[in-house]
């Protein structure tokens, strides 16, 4: 062992405490990077060895009814490897044990073999055997969440007629990864919507669907065009009732998995990019101090002959052993982290075999990032000492100049104690440091604001969608369109006080060559139930004429109120209209375009008919009316608002549990690490003078005020411009994950920036304390006679 | 430290503390808030249902035959009375002539019985036969008498003789010749007997001849029983063709419009098939059927709010029957109800609308012109009973409070609330007792142009 590995580990254990500091940054940071990225390469290796072993379709298709001969065409076309046609429909269900009805997606499925695309992954039980007709296939979500096992028996309204359905097997499918049910939802309702799969034959007939079908799965060739695919089937599909073809892009399930895999890369760059850039001014800070108090020895090393090199490759190492240890630390609990994360995500998304692993080419990438990390931060130190000519060097650093601090040139001076004075001038002296201590523990408050402001955007949002535009107790939607009539016989149901029926028909909007699939959503003209409100709280009426458009579609489809646009009906008659946009709306989910019924009913060349209805229920005679909406033949889905606010309120909760507590702990780290830096580095500055001070009549508490005292300015002036900088970062992310479908809002709520504040003070205050106990224990006096 | 400085500290410390106090206190909630006011206040059945002609007339073909294409289109007014369509006579012309002439035929054939019949002379001449045999059998029945009498007296004779020979009071010969006109008397009276019987015969005989002529006259009598019944018959046909032949011309049994034509074109009907559908449409009603529950509620009388869609205003009717009997009906959504048909009339002859139109009914129930209302958007239960938050002094307070009659709006108060007071509409679940809000009007943009 070399001299330099000697004085290496004396240095090291000489400022163990600071040391421990900036590792614990890096492991922050290094455990959220590989903790990302392990669950990101995870979820993404899970989600490509499931499609490629349940042939995932490309291509999808939904439409009325079409022959099944069309199968052989569709599957003859080039471009397209494998077609499959299947029935699928939304149909009523009574759970065992639940009294209010679920929804159902039965999904037709071979009897006599597996499906050629999108097979499905039993999980317990069987496969459908084609002897008996009543036997289904049960995701796995929603037998766990409604207590479903092999045997159990659910009801369920098909075609208008009560059928008991045998549950033979719990299964997966690529196809439903993401479970939801419709395209507008974001969470999934594992306990009201869930997918069966039953026999083809059965279903057909149950559905007079026999020799036909309204679902099509198209795998592509190796090379091929999706696009031109696409387009050749919706050319075939066309006078089938097709209602329109779309790619992988486009399926709910896929684009939810790969959205969130999205953003968990975004989240696994950014985040360890804050921890990492703190842990590289801490480690300059610290290097650049160690450097200073060293002078002399390194004048002493230089003049025994070590070279620059030498003696810049010990600093280096110096700062990358600290790194290291930091990074060794984050890789173990970013691994353990990471698997929790992709176990976490598991719950969500349902993969047959979730598989964690994080890769050599991660650990690689986390050295190498560890690496350039210490290196960056011990490079000014290093190039000072290496600089430094041995000669000056054996002189001990030359006082700072001091002057007057700004307030006092202001002329406050009378007002303020000395040590508070002392604090301010140590502050300007060196604005640099100061700058970038104060940016630390801003980027602190920011980590807590940002990670706060998503839950607070949710909260806005559900607040927004459930309290202002959507007031009803209940949405109804019937399994067809009917008639008006309906809308008074639901009145007539038990607890029904008010009813406000609604058409819906999937349309396409279109504008030169952009279009968009979206809903049109026609309500009646002074509504109270269901209202179109902005963002700003005003309730725009449904127009009469023309159509509301969300005001993001109509920036990407190129339209100003007034324009024109095409109109596509994409159910029963097909027609294609011109219409115009009466007005734009900015809302959050921007897949819906709003008329008034008659106007639409009118445009549609229809009567007075309605898709479904929102009701004002009594609550006290809430329970008869399920009972009573169970057993109508013709109504689809009942959603309870309240029961959809504590669905979304129960999935948030989980998540901002965990999120919490890590945002606590990473911040806490990031405080500790500047404060307890900047801190013991200040004791290593002005030791002497702090000593001095004593002797001439500071008492401890003053002494230590000067020394805290600036940690606690910094900490004052950090936190403002934190929760600044994290309403930036807020509403950049927000942005950046906004799509043309959702609109994220940017809400920081007066309790994000108070916990903010509250989680940095805490960690400081603690921080000070501690260090307050261990200055006490230094002697001061010992210091005035060292370094003579 | 100097007592200056650490008032000064104090002060920006307590500054510090209400500052955060103040940026932490919760802002208001905003929240959507309506005035409890007094105001007509309607409880409704609603439901959907037609218009209809109050008198409705089917016209239909009253007889088969050719119907000649109806020159009628719908909607032309028609009068009482007036023809409105036309089925080819010819067919019903033809077969009166035809029946006519089997009329006569059967009649020519009745007249030619009375030569089948027996002569007069012939049958006088029996009845004189008999009246002479009648005659011949009382002469020989009479000259039969006298010779029994003068039997008896020569018998008597005969016997007094006998007695007073035996007394010898008269001659022997005088017996004998007394004796012998015994005998003789005698045998005069079995001669006229004879006669008797033979004059009784020959009466029998000429009864016989009679009868039977008399038997052959009654034999044409049936045989023109037999005609007459065929002639009534063919008469009755013939009546009826004529009948028939002057209703091939159809007519109009009231005035009104023709409101439907349900067969155009010239073709053959069966008697009894519908030409044509007659009514005023000026002369409406609505026909509304309610579930059998809510028609429980309806009264004849009361008063209804007609909503026929894009027409605009809302007219006006009144209940004039509710229908005894409910019919079951398939929703639609699927369920069975009873349904029972509500009748109405409306309250302005022209409403404006034809005949079956859909309309949309609010069958007015109870009705109070200036009822203590509340928006039922600002009730929710608590426990059994209704609640409301009540603004006051820009806080939320919590009231439970009596509703009376309510409808898909407003809610009657009976108690709990005063006129004037706000209320907050739709509470969401962060409004709590003495939570402080925002109250707002709802702010509702006019439609963009």
């Amino acid at each position: 062992m070399s001299t330099l590995d000697h004085k290496l580990l004396h240095d090291i254990g000489a400022s163990r405490g600071q040391i421990a500091a900036i590792a614990l940054v890096v492991a922050c940071g290094i455990s959220v990077f590989v903790a990302m990225l392990a669950a990101y390469r995870s979820l993404e290796l899970s989600q490509r060895a499931y499609y490629r072993a349940n042939r995932f379709a490309d291509v999808f298709a939904h439409l009325t009814r079409a022959p099944r001969a069309l199968e052989a065409r569709i599957a003859a076309l080039p471009g397209v490897a494998t077609a499959q046609v299947r029935v699928i429909s939304d149909v009523s269900l009574d759970v065992p044990g639940r009294e209010e009805p679920a929804t159902g997606r039965l999904v037709s499925v071979p009897e006599r073999a597996r499906p050629r695309l999108d097979d499905l992954s039993v999980r317990a039980g069987r496969y459908l055997q084609p002897s008996d007709r009543s036997q289904v296939l049960v995701s796995e979500a929603f037998a766990n969440a409604n207590h479903l096992h092999v045997g159990s028996l659910i009801g369920a309204v098909i075609n208008g007629r009560l059928q008991h359905l045998r549950v033979v097997g719990i299964a997966l499918s690529p196809e439903f990864v993401y479970e939801i049910h419709g395209a507008t939802d974001i969470w999934p309702d594992s306990e009201r919507f869930g997918v069966i799969w039953m026999g083809e034959r059965a279903l057909s007939a149950a559905f007079d669907m026999q020799g036909a079908f309204n679902d099509l799965e198209v795998a592509l060739a190796p090379g091929a065009d999706e696009q031109a695919v696409v387009e050749r089937i919706d050319a075939l599909l066309a006078r089938y009732g097709g209602l329109g073809a779309y790619g992988r892009a486009d399926q709910p399930s896929h684009r939810f998995l790969s959205s969130e895999l999205a953003q968990l890369r975004v989240s696994a760059t950014i985040v360890p990019a804050i921890f990492l850039g703190i842990a590289i001014f801490l480690l300059h800070l610290l290097l650049s101090r160690t450097v200073g108090t060293q002078r002399t020895q390194i004048a002493m090393l230089k003049a025994f002959g070590y070279g620059n090199g030498a003696i810049g490759l010990h600093y280096v190492w110096y700062g990358l052993v600290i790194v290291a240890s930091g990074a060794l630390l984050g890789l173990g609990a970013g691994l353990w982290l990471g698997w929790i994360l992709t176990r976490y995500y598991g719950v969500f998304f349902h993969f047959p075999i979730l598989r964690f692993q994080a890769g050599i080419g991660l650990l690689a990438l986390t050295l190498l990032l560890v690496a350039l990390a210490g290196v960056a931060g011990s490079l000014a130190g290093v190039r000072s000492a290496m600089l430094l000519p041995p000669a000056e060097a054996m002189r001990p650093q030359p006082p700072a100049r001091y002057r007057p601090a700004l307030v006092e040139r202001m002329g406050l001076h009378a007002l303020l104690p000395s040590p508070i004075r002392m604090i301010l001038r140590n502050v300007e002296r060196a604005p640099l440091k100061s700058l970038l201590s104060c940016a630390g523990l801003a980027l602190g408050v920011a980590t807590l604001v940002v990670g706060r402001s998503s839950f607070d955007a949710i909260d806005l949002m559900l607040a927004h969608q459930f309290y202002v535009i959507e007031r009803e107790d209940a949405t109804i939607a019937f399994d067809h369109t009917v008639s008006l009539r309906a809308s008074h016989e639901l009145a007539a149901l038990p607890g029904v006080i008010r009813v406000e029926p609604f058409r819906a028909v999937p349309i396409r909007v279109r504008k030169g060559h952009r279009s968009r699939r979206i809903a049109l959503l026609a309500l009646d003209a002074r509504a109270t139930l269901y209202r179109i409100v902005d963002l700003r709280g005003r309730v725009l009426q449904p127009p009469r004429q023309g159509i509301l458009l969300n005001e993001r579609l109509a920036q990407a489809l190129g339209v100003r109120p007034g324009e024109r646009i095409a109109l596509d009906v994409l159910e029963s008659a097909r027609a294609t209209r011109s219409v115009r946009v009466a007005a734009t709306v900015d809302e959050l989910i921007g897949t819906t375009a709003y008329m008034e019924r008659g106007a639409a009913a009118r445009l549609l060349r229809e009567g007075p008919a309605i898709s479904g209805a929102y009701v004002g229920v009594d609550a006290r005679e809430r329970t008869a009316l399920e009972a009573a909406l169970k057993r109508m033949p013709s109504v689809a889905n009942v959603a309870f608002r309240d029961r959809t606010i504590a669905n979304f309120r129960s999935t948030i909760a989980q998540s901002l549990a965990v999120s919490t507590a890590l945002l606590i702990l990473f911040a806490t780290v990031i405080a500790f690490g500047v404060v307890y830096n900047s801190a013991r580095i200040a004791l290593a500055e002005h030791g002497r003078e702090l000593a001095v001070l004593r002797i001439l009549g500071f008492t401890r508490g003053e002494v230590t005020l000067v020394l805290l005292g600036e940690q606690a300015l910094l900490t004052a002036t950090a936190i403002p411009a934190g929760i600044v900088a994290g309403r930036a970062i807020a509403l950049s992310f927000s942005a950046a994950y906004s799509s043309e479908l959702y609109r994220i809002p940017t809400a920081v709520s007066t309790t994000t920036e108070a916990f903010a504040t509250l989680v940095i003070a805490a960690a400081a205050f603690v921080c000070g304390m501690l260090f307050q106990r261990q200055l006490a224990a230094l002697d001061l006096v010992g210091a005035l006679k060292i370094g003579e | 430290m100097r007592p200056a400085r650490r008032v000064l500290l104090i002060a920006v410390i307590l500054a510090l503390i209400l500052a955060a106090a103040i940026a932490l206190r919760r802002p208001p909630l905003a929240v959507e808030s309506a005035r409890v006011d007094r105001g007509p206040l309607l409880v409704s059945v609603d439901a959907e249902g037609k218009t209809r002609v109050r008198e409705r007339y089917v016209v239909s073909a009253p007889v088969s035959g050719l119907l000649q294409r109806i020159a009628l289109v719908e909607g032309d007014r028609v009068a009482r009375g007036a023809q409105v369509a036309q089925i080819d006579p010819l067919a019903h012309t033809s077969a009166v002539a035809e029946a006519a002439a089997q009329l006569r035929e059967w009649q020519a054939q009745r007249s030619g019985v009375a030569t089948l019949r027996v002569k007069p002379e012939s049958q006088e001449q029996a009845r004189l036969r008999v009246e002479s045999a009648i005659v011949a059998a009382a002469r020989a029945r009479a000259q039969s008498a006298g010779a029994r009498a003068a039997f008896d007296q020569a018998r008597r004779d005969a016997a007094r003789y006998q007695r007073l020979a035996a007394e010898g009071a008269v001659a022997r010969r005088e017996l004998e010749q007394a004796q012998l006109r015994e005998r003789t008397a005698a045998e005069e009276q079995a001669a006229a007997l004879l006669q008797t019987r033979i004059a009784d015969s020959e009466l029998a005989i000429a009864r016989a001849a009679s009868a039977e002529l008399r038997t052959k006259n009654r034999d044409p009598d049936y045989l023109e029983h037999v005609y007459d019944a065929r002639i009534a018959a063919v008469q009755a046909q013939l009546d009826n063709l004529r009948a028939e032949a002057a209703r091939t011309a159809v007519r109009a049994p009231a005035s009104g419009v023709v409101l439907r034509l349900l067969t155009k074109s010239a073709q053959y009907v069966s008697a009894g098939t519908p030409l044509l559908e007659l009514g005023d449409p000026r002369q409406l009603e609505v026909v509304i059927d309610v579930l059998s529950q809510d028609a429980a509620q309806i009264a004849p009388g009361d008063a209804m709010a007609i909503d026929a869609g894009a027409a605009g205003a809302t007219l006006t009717a009144r209940v004039r029957v509710v229908k005894p009997s409910a019919f079951t009906k398939t929703s639609a959504l699927g369920v069975e109800e009873q349904r029972v048909n509500v009748i109405g009339d409306f309250d302005h002859a022209d409403a404006g609308l034809g005949d079956g139109y859909r309309v949309e009914a609010k069958i007015v129930v109870w009705q109070r012109r200036a009822a203590l209302r509340v928006p039922v958007g600002a009730l929710f239960r608590c426990g059994e009973r209704w609640c409301v938050y009540a603004v006051e002094r820009a806080r939320a307070r919590r009231r439970t409070v009596t509703i009376g009659r309510r409808n898909d709006e407003f809610a009657e108060v009976r108690g709990g609330l005063h006129d004037g007071e706000r209320v907050i509409l739709h509470p969401a679940d962060r409004v709590g007792e003495g939570a402080r809000v925002d109250a707002r009007e709802p702010a509702v943009t006019p439609e963009a142009r």
